[in-house]
């Protein structure tokens, strides 16, 4: 051995001998100045050292996790939210094989470490198309018996009730990996004879169908009933909230349900009815007039916030009077008008629309072709509430003229994406308004099918060429250009021809020794 | 003047508001008192070898002037978002801490043992930039770290953590 190499090989062996005996408290702190999560994650990966260390900071990674992920994003909390059930039901069934647990059912939480790496894992699958793939036979639909981890719909609009097929992934009886399956709405004790499905809604845990009976020539609106099930019991029959009337505008947010219900087609005189649809409740307030649109800002134990427009008829820009109406179910009345406000709005043509952003923000906007002017009325407003010890108002806080054809919040990147008429993807930031000019790849289906992007870092640096790898791209799975599709967070159902394929995207939860 | 005594004996001579950035020797010189036997008593440092003193030193000479961080102000390192500022490490600083690795973990151990917390900072953000952007096997080379995964862990660790390529 060389000098020069005898000196190194000594250097290392310092090295070796100094980072074994690196207290694990100066270790911690090492990983407490880092400000690379990324960095951190990879650190982790070199040994058990290590990656017990950098998992420990539990409040570190909760706060990394709300920061980057919020749950104010509904598709970031039902992918939170099916990731904790699946994890506590993988760890306690495997904990349960093994009969070294005592309260097996509750499980344990997962580590917010995990979770966080789980979660960025879930969006990189997607983007580079590593998934598992799941061939659900339409003859062999059952009735699972275990634990319910998540649903996927796949209904068809005037189609019968009955031919509805739900893809399920249950931790079944006697296995130790969540296996999928086709089930079907049980419509037992309901007359759904001749009744197709006039549109339908889902939230993380329950299915709300409207069913009518077919529509007869000319006419523009018809008699509905609403059935609701909860995914986990879509074996049992549906609860029945409302029949004989007309229905419109239905939102869904949590286990609230909204809708403005008339009992006449004709009619000018309007309700707004609202189900708690964990306890099975309805509850009916009438509406002075008929709402244009309204959306569910916020839901709380016992109600939600309703925000609703009213235009007033009037050439191009139409003056829009939004206001946020509270509906509780222990306060009586149980609607009742919070604060109002007037916007002029540029119309052109399309209706005025509300969409929920997160709890605070909701975005009112319009279809809008014409050349945008600055003096122009705006197409697009930004509605926020501001909550006080003892109110809540609202008012506008940003509002811009933009041609698009329509707009899709991306709440935990606090971005809007608009369709321009020209084709073009525009980024607008949630705070201001203002644009974004690195609009990179937001054009990959995947993050629309998943509701899930990559952290800012990886989506500033994306380059702009980037694409995902879709499954219809596979030969393998040999899914028709006509496919239909519906996705989770952590999967889609494919349904093409009689073929039903699931593609899932999850990593299951493993123990590390 | 104060004499500091090195594991392998050296002894150094540094000013007293220089060294009492180590809030260990501060505190013990405080409970000594304002003798003049502190001046001729060297204090023994036998965690420390004598060429981490003299960089010790140096960081002390250097940062004489600057407010003495101490273990409480942690929280003024976040933003008002919650995340964590990225500290930049200036020149001077930056150019104190090229140094070999074995060296650098040596001042980390010192910092720590003499009770210097801007120093601590330092060097364990040092040693922090330099996991930035290597794979778990190129920081496993850097800092001579024994993989004890199994070959099935390690398979799952990248399966899972894989998402980190995007860097």
């Amino acid at each position: 051995m060389t000098a020069a190499k005898m000196q190194q090989h000594c250097l290392h062996f310092h090295l070796a001998h100094v980072m074994r005996h690196l207290p694990d408290e100066l270790l911690e702190h090492i990983i407490e100045v880092s400000d690379d999560e990324a960095a951190l994650v990879r650190l982790s990966c070199a040994s058990r050292r290590f990656r017990a260390c950098v998992a420990s900071r539990q409040t570190h990674w909760h706060e990394c996790y709300a920061r980057q992920f919020p749950s104010s994003d509904e598709k970031e909390l039902q992918w939170l939210r099916q990731y904790q059930r699946m994890h506590r039901l993988v760890k306690a069934h495997n904990r349960d094989s093994t009969g070294d647990a005592a309260d097996l059912r509750q499980g344990l939480p997962p580590s917010w470490f995990e979770t966080y790496c789980r979660r960025c894992a879930a969006e990189y699958r997607w983007r580079h198309g590593k998934y598992a793939v799941h061939q659900l036979d339409k003859t062999s639909v059952t009735r699972p018996e275990g634990m319910h981890i998540q649903s996927v719909p796949l209904v068809r609009k005037a189609a019968s009730l009955n031919d509805a097929l739900i893809a399920s992934q249950w931790l079944m009886e006697g296995q130790q990996q969540p296996k999928w399956t086709l089930e079907r709405l049980c419509c037992d004790g309901v007359d759904v004879a001749g009744m197709e499905i006039d549109s339908y809604l889902c939230s993380d845990e329950y299915l709300v169908a409207v069913a009518a009976q077919p529509r007869e020539d000319n006419a523009v609106s018809r008699r509905c009933v609403l059935y609701s099930w909860h995914f986990a019991a879509l074996s049992k029959p549906p609860r029945t909230l409302a029949i004989d009337g007309w229905i419109y505008d239905i939102d869904i947010h949590r286990n609230w349900l909204l809708g403005q219900y008339i009992t006449a087609a004709n009619s000018r005189q309007a309700a707004v009815v609202m189900y708690d649809l964990a306890e099975g409740q309805r509850y009916v307030r009438n509406l002075d007039t008929w709402s244009a649109a309204h959306c569910i800002q916020r839901s709380t134990a016992d109600g939600v916030f309703i925000i609703k427009t009213d235009c007033f008829p009037a050439a191009s820009p139409v003056m829009v009077s939004y206001q946020l109406s509270e509906l509780t179910t222990s306060i009586t009345p149980a609607l009742f008008r919070r604060t109002a406000r007037r916007q002029a709005m540029s119309k052109g043509g399309g209706n005025i629309m509300l969409q929920r952003i997160n709890d605070d923000c909701s975005i009112m906007w319009t279809y809008y072709s014409g050349e945008p002017s600055p003096r122009g009325a705006p197409n697009l407003a930004l509605i926020e509430t501001c909550n006080s010890a003892d109110s809540v108002s609202l008012g506008i806080r940003w509002s811009r003229l933009v041609a698009m054809w329509t707009v899709v919040p991306i709440p935990s990147c606090s971005l809007l994406a608009v369709d321009c008429i020209d084709g073009a993807k525009m980024l607008l930031r949630v705070d201001d308004g203002s644009t974004v000019h690195n609009i990179a790849a937001l054009e990959l289906d995947c993050w629309t099918y998943s509701g899930l992007y990559p952290l800012e870092y990886q989506l500033a640096r994306m380059p702009k060429d980037t694409t995902w790898k879709d499954p219809r791209n596979d030969a393998t799975l040999c899914l028709s250009s006509n496919a239909r599709e519906a996705s989770s967070p952590s999967a889609t159902l494919y349904n093409g021809c009689s073929t039903f394929i699931v593609i899932d995207y999850s990593v299951y939860p493993r123990q590390l020794k | 003047m104060v004499k500091l005594t090195s594991s392998e004996g050296t002894e150094f001579d540094v000013e007293r508001s220089v060294i009492e950035r180590s809030l260990l020797i501060k505190n013990l010189l405080d409970d000594v008192g304002e003798s003049d036997t502190c001046a001729y008593t060297p204090i023994p440092l036998p965690n420390v070898s004598g060429p981490i003193l003299a960089k010790v030193i140096e960081y002390c000479e250097h940062h004489r002037n600057d407010p003495v961080v101490g273990h409480g102000d942690a929280d003024a390192e976040l933003d008002a978002s919650g995340a964590r500022v990225s500290d930049e490490i200036d020149e001077w600083d930056m150019e104190f801490c090229k140094v070999d690795q074995g060296t650098l973990f040596e001042m980390i151990l010192a910092a720590n043992y003499l009770d210097i917390r801007s120093m601590l900072d330092l060097t364990c953000k040092t040693v922090a930039n330099m996991i930035k952007n290597k794979t778990p096997e190129e920081i496993r080379k850097t800092f001579n770290i024994t993989n004890d995964f199994s070959p099935e862990e390690e398979e799952q660790v990248q399966r899972e953590n894989a998402w980190c390529e995007d860097r």
